[in-house]
């Protein structure tokens, strides 16, 4: 009969005498401890990706001296990569939106031009020897909104800024610290 | 390319009221003393703040993707870094002045642009790590129709090794609006 301990030492069937089990079980040991402290792969590497949707919605000045209703989307992507060596993320910042004629309150008004559109997209990727226990970003996003279809000349600046935290890898929502308006 | 440099280091110390507790108790002072003496000095918390200021100027051809065109573009950039190292916090400010013209020798359009909204900041329980940003510019073509204006992406990356930082621009990309 092949016991355990044989087929842990290569299945071969020898004579095991209590002298030979006695020398042999610290190295049998030493090899378990070995194979089980190893790591199973250098190239383990654990990926998450989360993704948050900051809706906007917000009256601006505009640079001829009227207002627009802002109704816009910021998308972020996040993807963490960790591994035994590093940990990575990667952001994506999406916006998208149109901006409507309005009087300061909000209220829409109808002046005969199309609204104004805007879309951005910003990236931002950090690399880590480890995970940090703690890490944010306060990031500023350009956006030129430009009235669709149209050469009208009056274009302007949006300016937003975001601040991305994260806590041992995991990000929290993301917030919205400023958002204004300014022309070229 | 040229650099400036300040460092500015700060050391909370604590300050005991040796006299008066000298008054009321000398043995008592005299082991608050020692154990003073004796604490570790990684417990004092140190921060240490750095300014500084690079300046870089460049030339590169751009395209502009909404009419092909290409110019070439001088400019000059200057970033200004700020940075505060506390044991277990490191916190990074990065303000970036961008600005560039040139001219396409096929039309002899004159393109500018200037950059402007690019206040970054990084606050990380390490100080050691890389980080890559971009920034958008928006490159006008003067006495033409805004068909021939386009964006300039420009892909940034500082990389912190133990506070210490270096900025580079790590590639830049045009789109079209």
């Amino acid at each position: 009969m092949v016991t355990a301990f044989q087929l842990a030492m290569g299945g071969t069937p020898v004579n095991i005498t209590k002298t030979t089990r006695r020398s042999l079980l610290p190295g049998t040991i030493l090899v378990l401890l070995i194979m089980f402290a190893m790591p199973q792969s250098a190239a383990a590497q654990v990926s998450l990706n989360y993704t948050f949707s900051v809706p906007v919605a917000k009256v601006v000045p505009n640079c001829s001296g009227g207002f627009e209703l802002l109704d816009a989307t910021t998308n972020i992507a996040i993807n963490t990569v960790e591994s035994l060596t590093a940990f990575n993320l990667s952001v994506a910042i999406t916006s998208s939106g149109t901006g409507s004629d309005a009087k300061a309150d909000g209220t829409l008004i109808l002046v005969g031009m199309p609204d104004y559109n805007y879309g951005s997209d910003t990236s931002v990727n950090a690399a880590f020897p480890a995970k940090p226990a703690s890490f944010a970003a306060t990031i500023p996003i350009t956006d030129y909104l430009v009235r669709t279809g149209v050469d009208t000349g009056d274009s302007f600046t949006l300016n937003t800024v975001l601040r991305l935290s994260f806590t041992n890898g995991v990000p929290t929502t993301p917030a919205l610290q400023q958002l204004d308006a300014s022309c070229q | 390319m040229s650099m400036r440099e300040t460092t500015l280091t700060k050391r909370r110390s604590f300050s005991l009221p040796v006299s008066s507790i000298v008054r009321a108790n000398l043995a008592v002072a005299l082991a608050a003393v020692l154990f003073v003496v004796a604490a570790p000095k990684e417990t004092l918390a140190q921060s240490t703040t750095k300014t500084r200021t690079q300046d870089n100027n460049f030339s590169r051809a751009v395209t502009d993707p909404c009419n092909n065109d290409t110019a070439v573009m001088n400019g000059h950039q200057t970033v200004q870094f700020q940075t505060q190292d506390t044991p277990g916090a490191f916190h990074v400010k990065l303000q970036i002045h961008e600005q560039g013209n040139g001219t396409s020798t096929a039309t002899g359009i004159q393109y500018q642009y200037q950059l402007m909204n690019s206040l970054f900041a990084f606050d990380s329980s390490t100080s050691t790590f890389s980080v890559t940003f971009s920034t958008k510019s928006h490159v006008i073509g003067n006495g033409t129709q805004n068909g021939d204006n386009f964006f300039l992406n420009t892909f940034d990356k500082a990389a912190f090794n133990k506070g210490q930082g270096a900025f580079t621009i790590d590639h830049t990309n045009t789109s079209c609006k």
